[in-house]
């Protein structure tokens, strides 16, 4: 049924033309600026309109998903069905020179602890 | 090659000292045009090398991979170095650890030379999106060396290491394999620990070697492979010496090639000559080539483009400026300027991730989003796993599938810089292999003249799940046959 392994080129511009009417998965750019706040990364207002423009062409590409049957398939989160790998509940102690090289590693400190700003 | 030096070493016809100290002029000589160094360790690697020299001397059994130089990604651990990942936001992270790989090749005397370029987080198909530099294709420099593990294959392909360790999440070791015209293996996902590589999805992410023949591939996956207890994804294998299963006779080896591979409008019309040549070359060797259906590999670079993310978006929200890596947090202490927790984290990300990395930060963050769950990502697991059971009804008729490894051969760097679409296009068949996790291979099957420059391409082999055997023993028989 499927003609062939369609790369979106020329053509997929044209589909797009055909659907410009529906547009659902556009992300405006009130949106993005929504999303980047979730994501925690300031926007300006000339990126959050360059990427409102490039992540609905990303979106309108993966529409093509709908068109998959996945009627009574169970998703998968991975492929290699193994459930529940445990270990044993066992501290292992690190050295020394590893300890001090995750505290060298923190972009503010005072003595051995990481400086965080208050949360309230 | 490997065996080759190994054995020069161990007749101490070369030191590793001389061979190491070879590969360090070789790369002073070419990577200021190349640039697929992102930084070196030469007193570390000459010691190493030292070492081995040591131990022969001794008389001492030494492994096949002991002082061999290679290179490593700079998205893996080694303990004590930088691993910037190619981002800005880890220019100064200096792990405290090893990754398990880095730990198995130190065991087996590997000299390590330095570590190489990657697009951003290995987020890319071209290394472009490195925040550091561009690597150049050492077949044009005009032109990209494929990515995200670009400088691992030119470095390779260049001679400026004698095989390097990559990282394939969607095509990454074997789309820059193929631009580069050497070996690039993408093994079964939980065959290598992923431990100490810094992750960007993590249900795809697999450490891959690249280098310059099938047998050296062969020849690192057999030590760097395994059970481990910091990955609990990484499945306890037969553990085998995959250079010992190496030229035995492929005659009635079934190879499915779909027919979905070759209908597409992308699909040079170059490079698709030399992959039905190289498929007529594998029927001349005795193998069965069987046409075969796999229409919902039409589905798979749209499921990758929302699984990856989804992932992506959720590994990352570690680079927050508050444990490690680069923070204005303590600008901000310097200046003066009093900034809240939220201001950090948001203008940390502002400040320190590529473009790349944050349009695929948000649009995993939208596909998992509360109301576009089940449209977006739901629906791709969905997908996923029905490209899964359609793999697994083909490869009941076939022991591999056989395609090409890219559309086209390696493109101008700056070609597809602008839409970002175009450029998702140049992994189009290699994510399936990630998607359903089965090995796969590119190796080189000739070259097509682009403005006066011949340009490698790459044939894609891909395998049964923990396969590997069949695989790599069918791309080193095409190798052997080929070699002129």
């Amino acid at each position: 049924m499927v003609s062939g392994f369609r790369i979106p080129g020329k053509k997929q511009k044209k589909k797009s033309k055909n659907q410009s009417s529906k547009k659902t998965f556009m992300l405006s750019k009130e949106e993005v600026k929504k999303i980047a706040s979730l994501a925690r990364i300031e926007l300006n207002d000339k990126e959050s309109e360059k990427y409102s423009t490039e992540l609905s062409d990303i979106l309108g590409f993966v529409e093509k998903l709908n068109e998959a049957d996945t009627e009574g398939i169970e998703p998968i989160a991975h492929i290699t069905g193994v459930e529940n790998a445990i270990r044993e509940d066992r501290v292992f102690e690190a050295s020394v020179e590893t300890k001090d090289g995750v505290i060298n590693n923190f972009p503010e400190k005072k003595e051995r602890f990481d400086k965080v700003k208050a949360v309230f | 090659m490997i065996k080759d030096l190994h054995n020069k070493i161990i007749n101490q016809k070369i030191t590793s000292e001389k061979l190491t100290e070879d590969y360090f002029s070789l790369i002073e000589k070419k990577d200021p045009e190349i640039k697929a160094y992102l930084s070196l360790n030469k007193e570390f690697a000459l010691d190493k090398a030292r070492d081995v020299d040591r131990k022969i001397k001794n008389g001492e059994d030494v492994d096949l991979l002991a002082g061999i130089p290679c290179s490593i990604k700079d998205n893996m651990c080694i303990s004590g170095l930088p691993a910037t990942a190619g981002s800005k936001i880890l220019e100064k992270y200096i792990p405290p650890y090893d990754a398990t790989v880095i730990r198995k090749l130190k065991k087996n005397d590997a000299v390590l030379l330095g570590k190489t370029n990657l697009d951003e987080f290995a987020m890319g198909s071209s290394t472009e999106n490195s925040a550091y530099q561009v690597t150049k294709n050492p077949h044009d420099a005009s032109r990209v060396p494929g990515g995200s593990s670009g400088g691992s294959a030119a470095a390779v392909a260049a001679d400026m290491c004698v095989y390097a360790l990559g990282s394939d999440t969607g095509g990454s070791i074997r789309q820059p394999a193929s631009f580069c015209g050497v070996v690039g293996l993408k093994p079964t996902y939980g065959m290598v620990s992923r431990y100490g590589l810094i992750a960007m999805a993590s249900s795809l992410d697999q450490i891959s070697p690249v280098a310059k023949t099938v047998e050296d591939a062969a020849i690192v996956l057999s030590r760097i492979s395994g059970e481990d207890r910091f990955d609990s994804t990484a499945v306890k294998t037969v553990s085998k010496n995959y250079e010992d299963g190496l030229g035995k006779d492929i005659k009635g080896l079934r190879i499915g090639v779909p027919k979905e591979y070759f209908s597409s409008e992308g699909l040079d019309k170059k490079v698709q000559e030399k992959i039905e040549e190289g498929i007529k070359k594998f029927e001349k060797m005795g193998a069965e080539i069987v046409d075969i259906k796999l229409p919902s590999a039409d589905f798979a670079l749209a499921t990758y483009y929302i699984i990856m993310p989804s992932e992506v978006s959720s590994n990352l929200a570690r680079f927050d400026g508050i444990r490690f890596g680069k923070s204005v947090g303590a600008e901000s202490e310097r200046t003066g300027k009093d900034l809240n927790l939220l201001e950090i984290y948001t203008k940390t990300r502002a400040k320190n991730l590529g473009k790349e990395v944050k349009r695929r930060i948000m649009l995993g963050t939208y596909t998992l989003s509360a109301g576009y769950y089940d449209k977006y990502y739901a629906k791709a697991q969905k997908v996923r796993a029905l490209i899964k059971k359609e793999f697994e009804g083909a490869f009941k008729k076939v022991d591999l599938i056989l395609g090409p490894t890219s559309p086209t051969a390696a493109f101008k760097i700056g070609e597809k810089t602008a839409n970002p679409l175009e450029m998702y296009l140049a992994d189009i068949y290699t994510v399936t292999a990630n998607i359903v996790g089965v090995p796969a291979i590119s190796f080189p099957c000739g070259s097509v003249k682009i403005e006066d420059n011949n340009l490698p391409v790459g044939m894609q082999l891909m395998g049964k799940w923990f396969d590997e055997e069949t695989l790599l023993n069918s791309a080193y028989a095409f190798e052997k046959n080929t070699k002129i």
